[in-house]
């Protein structure tokens, strides 16, 4: 081997060496810790008021298989008083494949549970602590709840997460509004969506003493409020010529040859609209309904729906 | 007068016999500690051929024929193959320190005279391993290593002291702890810290057909949990006065005069990102009715960090047939770590 080839030796075993020192110490980290994140905690306290004893109900689905000897722990947040009051018999943990569990360590916000299994556990886990042994927050709030899990309780693998307590409803949010009413009204010819002309008329033509000269028109009433409308009505004064004012109707038939003018609601569309005949009728004893009152021709109102 | 004689004969012999060793013992030993012996393996993997490179600094200063003695755990379950070593496996370096001469290699022993050309009272370097090395123990343990300076070769001062070789980390302790992950969700008005009020409201007002209302606030959500969270979003049904329901956007702008009603996340903030077709800049989505993830995120945040708030937008409008009265439903938020 010449002096070049030694030196090129020489590089390999040092690049060796540095990838050996590099990567024994990170694959030993790599063997020591491995972790999985559970998705899917959920806490579920049976009151969702403040300071009041409840059981609650902590569910989870293992990442990583859970064998016998496995250890979960629960951390939660202080501010669920009575965690040091809770002892082994409060606590019950079931799902497939788990048989017993031993559960130590009572402090405040923390206790840990010692799984025994018939074969590793892969769904649903849940645990209750029972006999209403934790009393909710005394303030509304959102509270943390973390599940770890040894796996085996060898130290070296967990599996873990984190879900929330929702006390008093501080996880909701309320959306309001309010849809105020509205009111429309048009005057159309009668039976369709055409409004009338300005300005609108009803031209009751050449009278006669052999005929009943009629016009009529649409009153359009639209609203969104759900107690409906009034339509109101009134005039300037008499049907008058100026200097003789035509007889008036008196909820009287108008006949041929016998003077008299009025007008009717000769078109109700629908029970809402009954309503408003009722007042229109209790309108007319009121004066700004004088005028056009009683009978003389026959005069249309149609109301239309909203 | 002989009587007397007698007597201080006596009292000297005495005094002889009691003093006589402590004078002699102080005139015979002199000794100080090494407190800095240092014992390196080359490697310390269990059964290695290893160079061993044994440090101290003299306490005593050095001077020429000074003999060190090493003493070490030997033989074949320890550092095996001391017995091998010839003086030219052992190095000794130093200020002042010419030479050395290393002889009585057994198992776990020898010793090397030094030639120096002045005292040595720096750091002295002995690097065992040449031709032949020791190897390094068959099992993981902390294996004792003395070294001995018998100042000038007198035999009347000797410093010593010991360090161990740490063999396979055996004095190493790993200290561990697993680190939960936690969860926070809160509601807070738009871009600030400030929480809500309970009940938690997002008040639309009075609509308008002339008008598109809005209303809006921030969920903030924190963890530790590198791989994040995520935000899940339901309500208690549709936005109803009770018997009529609004109308619902569907991924569709707002328009004064035309009934609808949605939601947008109108901000991810820095950490989240939308799960579904929610981060709208004006399209509103109609509200869910069963748990639907809106947002996720996939590293730590914090709530109390504003600009981390997913910032969420209800819309509404009216059209003139829109039933008058109160509307409202509650929307609920659900979080966990992913």
């Amino acid at each position: 081997m010449n002096r070049f080839g030694k030196i090129k030796v020489v590089n390999l075993t040092s690049i060796f060496l540095l990838i050996v020192l590099v990567a024994v110490p990170l694959s030993s980290l790599i063997t020591k810790v491995k972790a999985a994140s559970l998705t899917n905690v959920t806490v579920t306290p049976a009151s969702l008021n403040t300071s009041t004893a409840a059981n609650v109900v902590i569910t989870f689905t293992p990442v990583t298989t859970i064998t016998t000897g496995s250890i979960v722990i629960f951390t939660y947040d202080t501010a669920f008083t009575g965690g040091a009051s809770v002892a082994d018999a409060d606590i019950t943990i079931t799902g497939t494949n788990i048989t017993a569990e031993t559960c130590t360590g009572f402090i405040a916000g923390y206790f840990r549970c010692t799984l025994t299994t018939s074969a590793g556990v892969t769904t649903a886990v849940t645990a209750t602590i029972g006999n209403n042994k934790l009393t909710t927050p005394s303030s509304v709030g959102n509270y943390s709840w973390s599940v770890s899990v040894d796996i085996g309780g060898a130290g070296t693998t967990f599996d873990s997460g984190a879900g929330l307590a929702y006390i008093g409803d501080e996880n909701d949010v309320d959306i309001r509004a309010y849809v105020p009413p509205v009111l429309a009204l048009d005057l159309y010819q009668t039976g369709t969506s055409t409004l009338l002309s300005n300005p609108n008329t009803c031209n009751l033509g050449v009278l006669s003493f052999n005929a009943v000269n009629t016009c009529s028109y649409d009153i359009g009433v639209g609203t969104n409020n759900a107690s409906g409308a009034t339509i109101r009505v009134m005039s300037d004064g008499h049907f008058t010529n100026g200097t003789h004012n035509f007889t008036q109707a008196g909820d009287t038939a108008i006949v041929a040859g016998t003077e008299e003018y009025g007008f009717r609601i000769s078109s109700l569309q629908n029970q809402y609209l009954l309503i408003l005949q009722t007042l229109v009728t209790q309108q007319n004893t009121k004066q700004y309904l004088q005028s056009p009152h009683p009978w003389l021709l026959q005069q249309l109102l149609v109301i239309k729906r909203p | 007068m002989r009587r007397s004689a007698k007597l201080i004969m006596c009292i000297l012999l005495v005094s002889a016999i009691v003093f006589s060793p402590l004078l002699l013992s102080t005139v015979k030993v002199k000794a100080a500690s090494l407190t800095d012996v240092t014992v390196t393996p080359a490697s310390t993997a269990i059964s290695t051929s290893a160079n061993v490179t044994v440090t101290f600094t003299p306490n005593t200063a050095i001077t020429n024929n000074t003999v060190l003695i090493f003493t070490y755990d030997g033989g074949t379950a320890n550092f095996d193959g001391g017995a091998a070593l010839t003086n030219a496996d052992i190095a000794i370096t130093g200020t002042n320190i010419s030479s050395k001469t290393c002889t009585g290699f057994i198992a776990g022993y020898f010793r090397c005279t030094l030639t120096t050309g002045g005292s040595v009272t720096t750091l002295v370097t002995a690097v065992i391993g040449g031709t032949n090395k020791l190897t390094t123990p068959d099992a993981a343990g902390n294996y004792s290593w003395s070294v001995s300076a018998d100042i000038g070769g007198a035999g009347t001062t000797f410093d010593g002291g010991a360090g161990l070789a740490y063999i396979a980390d055996e004095n190493d302790v790993d200290i561990r702890a697993y680190v939960p992950p936690v969860l926070a969700l809160d509601l807070y008005q738009t871009n600030t810290n400030t929480l809500l009020s309970n009940p938690n409201t997002c008040n639309l007002g009075v609509l308008s057909f002339n008008a598109v209302n809005t209303c809006s606030y921030d969920i903030g959500v924190g963890t530790n949990n590198a791989s994040g969270a995520t935000i899940r979003m339901t309500s208690d049904g549709q936005f109803t006065n009770g018997s009529y329901n609004f109308t619902q956007a569907a991924d569709t702008a707002i328009v004064a005069g035309t009934e609808k009603y949605g939601f947008r996340i109108s901000d991810l903030g820095t950490v989240f990102t939308d799960s579904a077709d929610f981060n709208h800049a004006s399209e509103y989505e109609s509200v869910p009715t069963s748990v639907t993830s809106i947002a996720t995120s996939a590293a730590v945040s914090n709530k109390a960090t504003t600009a981390q708030h997913v910032e969420i937008t209800h819309a509404a409008t009216m059209s003139t047939s829109t039933p008058v009265g109160s509307y409202d439903h509650t929307v609920t938020y659900t979080a966990f770590t992913d």
